[in-house]
């Protein structure tokens, strides 16, 4: 069974605080009106737009819509980027405006605003829990997924399936890091829950 | 592309159809003819968004100047009050002019200045 993460190959700079990752620089090159610099760009950071377009939209083609808006609004809003700050939270902030734009889906991201900052640190899941879903097959999964509330459902599916690191996926959602852990951790509990006594894990 | 990808993972693994959706993001971006996706909501910047303020103070005294220019060019050493209404009343249609060159999608200052403008000349 696949362990290994490549995602972040994608998007290793996202969300480095200080010294300025080779997505920073695309953009202050394309902030200059580099094309060819935005093109990279967008190519460094279409997968993971779509990975965080897809949780708050239901169907791929939705993400699809999003990702195009967001990148359209990124380039014309360009010269409000502070290249003092990593580029990553600054796009995704503008993806989840847009998603939010999408009237269907206010509701769940009212839920998401109420539910980060109210909730304490929590242990990290352990890597036995990640190679037990693992284990899973991957429509028992999807079927526990359904369950869980929106939040943790994200923070689980961008970390525990398509393996973004957590400060990643905090970028992707406008919540922190922390507040991913959390989710991500409550949501393999539920799923342990829900889906162990039927593989035999053990149970919480 | 993700040839180690976990299982469960719905994202494509597919290279070609992620260069399609960045061809297509790029596109939207760049709008180009044919494939550009149009994004709602957008209108047309008006032309001194991208002014300074001193660039836009600039132009709207230079505009002021024009029409206090062809104010002075007039006799006023006859004008009246009953002068100034008229003179007031003929302002309105620059002021219409310069509001509708101005495009403006919010008061435009330089149009509220010749209301200014036009109303101290009716006071004198």
């Amino acid at each position: 069974m696949a362990t290994t993460l490549r995602t972040t190959q994608d998007t290793e700079s996202l969300v480095q605080p200080r010294a300025r990752s080779d997505v920073d620089r695309l953009a202050v090159r394309a902030q200059d009106g580099d094309r060819q610099a935005f093109e990279a760009l967008v190519r460094r950071l279409v997968r993971p737009a779509l990975a965080a377009a897809w949780e708050f939209v239901p169907t791929r083609e939705d993400a699809e819509d999003i990702v195009q808006d967001t990148f359209a609004r990124t380039w014309r809003e360009l010269a409000r980027y502070d290249a003092a700050r990593p580029f990553g939270p600054w796009f995704f902030t503008i993806l989840r405006n847009v998603a939010r734009n999408a009237s269907r889906w206010d509701r769940r991201w009212t839920m998401i605003s109420l539910t980060d900052e109210v909730i304490a640190d929590e242990p990290r899941a352990t890597n036995d829990e990640t190679d037990a879903l693992d284990r899973l097959d991957v429509d028992r999964i999807h079927a526990a997924l359904a369950e869980l509330s929106p939040m943790q459902r994200a923070c689980f599916r961008l970390t525990g399936i398509e393996g973004f690191a957590s400060a990643e996926a905090a970028a992707m959602l406008g919540i922190s890091d922390a507040t991913v852990r959390v989710h991500a951790h409550r949501a393999k509990r539920a799923l342990r829950a829900r889906l162990g006594a039927e593989r035999g894990m053990e149970q919480p | 592309m993700n040839s180690d990808r976990r299982p469960g993972s719905r994202l494509p693994d597919d290279d070609a159809y992620w260069q399609d959706l960045a061809a297509r993001a790029v596109d939207a971006a760049f709008r180009r003819p044919g494939r550009a996706a149009e994004v709602p909501g957008r209108s047309p910047t008006p032309w001194w968004r991208g002014m300074s303020d001193a660039a836009f103070v600039l132009a709207a005294s230079a505009a002021l100047a024009l029409i206090g220019g062809s104010l002075l060019l007039d006799d006023r050493s006859t004008r009246t009050a009953t002068d100034a209404h008229a003179l007031r009343g003929a302002l309105v249609p620059e002021d219409d002019l310069l509001a509708s060159l101005l495009n403006a999608d919010e008061p435009p200052p330089a149009a509220a200045l010749l209301r200014l403008v036009a109303r101290r000349e009716g006071e004198r």
